[in-house]
């Protein structure tokens, strides 16, 4: 059977899909909070927090907060991954070798 | 001329020329000119692409920002670090499982069609040259203004260097010229943040509060709206800054000087950590700028403030760790110049003549004499526009480029990557749409007219939409091409790296 027509490829090539959009729709919305903040709530985004830092800083730290968070888990998650892929490749070649 | 400052410059002068003969008695195939046979380590690779995106203009000119403007020099830092997500999420792996060299690739092999191949090519190259112009200008004027060497022999000097580089050392003196100025650099900063915190006995807010202090903006210069009048500028540069660094192909030939997906993965979170202590870093410098060297006597010697941290060095270490830091904005410049030279040249003599010309034909010696011989050409252009542009403002040219490789190459590459009705029409108009409306609303805007047609310096809002949108048309408009590979087939290959020939065999 052809790789694009077995089930296992698809479900995980679906599953890492929407792992991925789920994480780029999440950074997206986070990355534009802060010039949408900037645009629509000013007066909130410059309220102080510590010392001269407004919330418009804080989120801005939190953005490189959420880049090295956010990357982790991609790191991590990814790995199970290529584990699953090895394992059906493995599979694949163990059948074939049985049908030959 | 400063002795002090000669020494540092020929001491970054023969460091790299020392770089490029160690990797020309290495570099002996057409794979290791390109890629250096992928054998990076993924932190090593990381710290180059990191040194990649620590361009001049992010080492000298967001300290810079900082210090006249406050919180919105910071957005460059902001855009640049999250565009390492959409490095990471979308791009990097599928770009790894399929190309071989260059960005050509991943979209050739879905559309096997040659006009693609070529028009991607001359993207490539015309965005690396569209990038090199600053950084080449930009050099000239450091070393003219700091050795005091007139600007035509200063960018004369650098090109042939840039030049130099790639035909004797390729991707390999490429990519480790900039590891090692990566390394330089970061330890550089780190050195001036722990002088600047230890002039206010480590305590962090007394720096802020003496930044509050003595900055002309008070305490504006903490509230955003001091750099960008208005907001809709401020937010088309977030959308430019982040689609258009994971656009640049310099970046992305990147994922091949590594041997597989996971250490490209290594490569990209390595490089996001980098990027970020730098940027967390260039901060304080920015607010040491303001607190140590004064905004006054900044804008009275350098009224754009790129020279802030070379300024700020003087007043903390004198002339000694002026020239260390200056000597490292030179090797970051000459860095990324090279990176530049080496990813148009791959694309000139592997797509267009190997591919091309040749049909794939080509042998290993002739593909190295063109690289070399295309090198040079590219260089000889880069230093000819440089020298015309003096002149004029090039920060357009950086405006430009980023808002090319985000409306040109992007989106068709996640489409190719994702979509599965896309087809090779969609990429024509694709490309197409993104190119004119990129060069118009620069042309038209305020970074060239005085009365401007289009109001935005940063045309990415509107231009990266249309380069989606005009794929998006070319698509609909026109019936599939028998040619073009299946899109499941294309797909497995992209997200797992496993080639479905492979797999049947």
């Amino acid at each position: 059977m052809k790789p694009r027509e077995r089930k296992d490829w698809q479900e995980l090539i679906a599953r890492k899909k929407q792992f991925v959009f789920r994480m780029v729709a999440v950074f997206i919305c986070f990355y534009f909070t802060l010039p949408a903040g900037i645009i629509l709530f000013p007066s909130f985004m410059a309220h102080r927090v510590v010392s001269h830092f407004t919330v418009a800083w804080l989120l801005a730290f939190l953005q490189f907060v959420m880049v090295w968070a956010m990357g982790m888990i991609y790191y991590i998650k990814t790995v199970n991954f290529y584990r699953l892929i090895e394992k059906i490749v493995a599979q694949a070649h163990r059948t074939r070798r049985i049908e030959k | 001329m400063n002795v002090t400052y000669f020494l540092f410059f020929l001491f970054i002068l023969f460091g790299t020329l020392i770089i490029t003969y160690w990797a020309a008695q290495k570099e002996k195939t057409t794979r290791q000119f390109y890629a250096m046979s992928g054998s990076l380590s993924g932190i090593q690779n990381g710290l180059a692409i990191a040194g990649d995106f620590m361009s001049a203009a992010s080492f000298l000119g967001i300290t810079g920002s900082i210090a006249l403007k406050g919180f919105d020099g910071l957005i460059y830092a902001l855009g640049f670090t999250a565009s390492f997500l959409v490095l990471l999420f979308l791009v990097a792996e599928p770009v790894r499982h399929i190309g071989q060299y260059t960005v050509a690739d991943v979209i050739y092999t879905r559309f096997p069609c040659n006009n693609i191949r070529l028009f991607v090519s001359l993207s490539t190259i015309l965005i690396s040259i569209l990038y090199m112009i600053p950084q080449l200008v930009a050099a000239g004027l450091v070393i003219q203004l700091l050795l005091h060497v007139h600007y035509h022999i200063s960018v004369v000097i650098i090109g042939v260097l840039m030049v130099l580089y790639v035909v004797f050392g390729g991707m390999m003196a490429a990519s480790w010229v900039q590891i090692v100025k990566t390394i330089l650099l970061l330890s550089g900063v780190f050195l001036i943040v722990l002088i600047i915190l230890s002039r206010f006995r480590w305590d962090f807010f007394s720096l802020v509060d003496q930044v509050s202090e003595k900055s002309p903006l008070a305490a504006h210069f903490f509230l955003p709206g001091q750099l960008f009048r208005h907001p809709l500028e401020a937010l088309s540069l977030n959308f430019t800054l982040l689609l258009g660094t994971a656009g640049l192909p310099h970046i992305l030939v990147r994922f091949y000087t590594v041997k597989n997906q996971l250490l490209v993965r290594q490569s990209v979170i390595s490089a996001s950590w980098f990027i970020g202590l730098f940027y967390f870093m260039i901060l304080i410098l920015g607010f040491g700028t303001v607190a140590v060297v004064g905004v006054e006597h900044l804008k009275a010697i350098d009224p754009s403030g790129n020279l802030a941290a070379p300024l700020l060095a003087h007043a903390l270490g004198g002339d000694f760790l002026t020239a260390f830091i200056s000597a490292i904005a030179f090797a970051t410049i000459l860095a990324v110049v090279t990176g530049l030279v080496v990813t148009s040249t791959t694309s000139f003599a592997y797509d267009i003549y190997n591919h091309i010309f040749k049909k794939g034909d080509a042998k290993e010696t002739e593909q190295l004499r063109v690289a070399k011989i295309a090198a040079i050409v590219i260089g000889v252009i880069a230093i000819a526009l440089s020298l015309n542009l003096k002149q004029l403002n090039v920060t357009f040219l950086v405006s430009l480029t980023f808002s090319v490789a985000a409306s040109i190459i992007l989106p068709v590459l996640v489409l190719t990557l994702y979509w599965k009705r896309f087809n090779r029409y969609g990429v024509f108009c694709g490309m197409g749409a993104g190119m004119i409306t990129s060069i118009v609303a620069v042309i038209f805007g305020p970074m060239l007219m005085s009365q401007p047609l289009f109001p935005l310096k940063n045309p990415g809002i509107v231009t990266i939409p249309i380069g989606f949108l005009g794929a998006i048309f070319g698509t609909f408009c026109f019936e599939k091409h028998e040619e073009d590979i299946p899109f499941q087939e294309f797909e497995i290959l992209s997200q797992t790296g496993i080639s479905v020939k492979k797999m049947v065999r």
